[in-house]
């Protein structure tokens, strides 16, 4: 892989959104209003759960709150790096792969870099520093090396469920849309708001495993506390790895397949 | 002579789709199978610009798709500019540029200038040349002033000449054209026109263009091919087309006076009447020799204002083609 290439390619498109935003300015303006709103509604939430035990599942506020810091991370680096769901479905039905397919580049990761989306990484970095400041100010008794743990732990677990949402929208080479998945997007996204702790135990293997939500946001959380054991950190890690290897193999072969026999929808 | 740049064996692609019907039917219905593209062989010469043409689902889009490397045929062979199309060579896919009528390149609500900075870059042109390109490209499509206005507020016709810039930018060897003069002015037809008659004057361009407007074909192509339900039914120059398929010319006289009625009527019985006027008459000749029979006649039998042998259109003689094969 290039990835001076590719890099130049996603300043280029981060350029190109900019110049997006530019031309709806007042809408801009309208989110600098909306998003500390979100924020505050969010955190009021919290605290209102919070007002009725000092800590849940052994949870405390603080530390909740840490966990939607990692939250915003995750989408962060979504926003950034991946494709959001529904529009890699979008692109195979529309025909709009037609214009990459034709183009010398590696066609997933084109796709990748040109759905870059900058205004959405702007609300969740707001939301990350936010949550951060506000996770400190609660208490979380936060580590230093931890928190760098728990950064490489979000990419992780951004990267093994970006790579599940392709193997999933790959499926539109033989189905046409795939509307019907964004459910399980759904769940994921839900399930990721709280801590994987708190389920059972046949829940926890699933979310794990299957829906693996434990490196998006839990694990991250937990890998930054001071109380949660190193080694506990690199165990994650290492489990992660291993997630994401499997998951790759299969998005990889299912859309080579596609690819084949990918019909070319549109004109 | 000119070396080949596109060889094609036996092209096909065969699509499979559930019969049709309703419900449970539709889901579960039996497969059959359509083929698009039938054993389809041509050759193309570098600089030629081959007119690829044939009524609606006839296979000219299907083709342009296996050419370029976005869909990979069911069977036949294919290289182009010695590549497998379908493989993706990075090389390969640098050295062609695609034009779809009905997809845009360009980012819908800024500059198109934009666009073509981010594809200078995919296709790493040097800013020099890149430069310089632009240049070119404006004197003949006066693009720079207009690729600093959003996509959003151009006409179809400026989006066109845009999307052309984008897609030819890295200077292509070959360029696939699918209908790019699709819904555009009469104006905005002609000056795409010009630019790929420059373009491939200039730069030897190769060209491989499918269209449903004759006077692209007209205006353009050294050849054609004709496609008639994903089979290839002529490959040749338009004068070969039309002697296969015409083998008639058309007569006009104008007249201010009958000499001789008879030997007018004469004239008229032999070929078919397309029009006749109080003071003149249209027909269709064989080009077996009746024509300059004719226009002996006509000289003797009325006194000639005007008078004009033409061909037929090139609608006239598709319209010819695809009739006769229904």
């Amino acid at each position: 892989m290039r990835a001076g290439y590719y890099l130049r390619l996603l300043w280029d498109m981060a350029r190109v959104r900019l110049a997006e935003m530019r031309e709806y300015s007042a809408d801009f303006a309208v989110l600098l209003i909306t998003v500390p709103s979100y924020l505050l509604v969010n955190l009021f939430f919290w605290q209102v759960i919070f007002s009725h035990a000092r800590v849940i599942a052994g949870w405390t506020l603080g530390e909740v709150i840490l966990l939607q810091a990692f939250m915003n991370l995750g989408f962060l680096f979504w926003n950034l790096l991946y494709i959001f769901p529904e529009e890699l479905d979008e692109i195979i039905v529309s025909g709009e792969l037609n214009t990459v397919l034709s183009k010398p580049v590696n066609p997933v990761i084109y796709l990748l870099v040109t759905n870059i989306d900058v205004l959405g990484a702007l609300k969740n970095l707001s939301g990350v520093v936010a949550y951060f400041l506000v996770a400190g100010w609660l208490g979380a008794d936060i580590s230093l090396p931890g928190l760098l743990a728990g950064v490489l732990m979000v990419f992780l677990g951004v990267t093994i469920a970006s790579t599940i949402v392709f193997l999933i929208q790959s499926l539109s080479f033989w189905f046409g849309r795939t509307n019907a998945l964004n459910l399980f997007y759904n769940a994921y996204f839900t399930v990721s708001e709280y801590p994987v702790t708190i389920f059972p135990a046949s829940v926890k293997f699933v979310l794990v495993m299957f829906l693996p939500v434990v490196f998006f946001t839990t694990g991250p959380a937990l890998s930054s506390l001071k109380e949660f054991p190193p080694e506990g950190v690199l165990g994650l890690i290492a489990l992660s790895l291993l997630v994401w290897t499997v998951w790759l193999l299969s998005a990889w072969l299912l859309w080579k397949a596609g690819l084949k026999r990918y019909e070319a929808y549109g004109s | 002579m000119a070396e080949d740049v596109m060889v094609v064996n036996g092209l096909t692609k065969v699509f499979t789709a559930r019969e049709k019907g309703s419900g449970l039917r539709r889901l579960f219905g039996r497969k059959k199978e359509i083929v698009a593209v039938d054993h389809v062989s041509f050759k193309v010469r570098r600089g030629e610009i081959l007119g690829y043409l044939g009524e609606n689902g006839s296979g000219k889009t299907t083709t342009i798709k296996m050419l370029t490397g976005i869909m990979t045929p069911t069977s036949g062979s294919a290289r182009v500019l010695g590549f497998v199309p379908w493989e993706r060579k990075r090389e390969y896919l640098k050295r062609i540029g695609v034009v779809f009528g009905m997809q845009s390149l360009l980012f819908w609500d800024i500059p198109a200038m934009e666009a073509f900075k981010f594809y200078r870059d995919v296709y790493e042109v040097s800013q020099d040349d890149f430069s310089e390109r632009l240049e070119y490209f404006d004197s003949i499509l006066g693009v720079k002033k207009l690729a600093e206005k959003p996509v959003r507020k151009m006409s179809l016709g400026e989006r066109m000449k845009c999307n052309l810039v984008a897609a030819l930018l890295h200077y292509p060897e070959i360029v696939f054209l699918d209908e790019p003069t699709i819904g555009l002015d009469a104006v905005s037809k002609e000056a795409v026109r010009d630019f790929i008659r420059d373009f491939n004057k200039k730069h030897k361009l190769t060209v491989m263009l499918t269209t449903h407007d004759v006077l692209d074909v007209e205006a353009l192509c050294t050849k054609v091919l004709l496609l008639d339900k994903g089979k290839k039914i002529f490959h040749g120059s338009i004068s070969r087309l039309k002697k296969n398929y015409l083998g008639y010319k058309i007569l006009y006289v104008e007249y201010d006076r009958v000499k001789d009625k008879a030997r007018l009527e004469s004239v008229v019985r032999m070929g078919r009447l397309v029009g006749r006027g109080k003071n003149w008459v249209e027909l269709e000749l064989k080009t077996d020799g009746r024509l300059p029979k004719a226009v002996a006649a006509l000289l003797k039998a009325v006194n000639v204002i005007d008078l004009d042998v033409k061909e037929p259109g090139l609608d006239r003689l598709l319209v010819k083609v695809y009739g006769e094969k229904k």
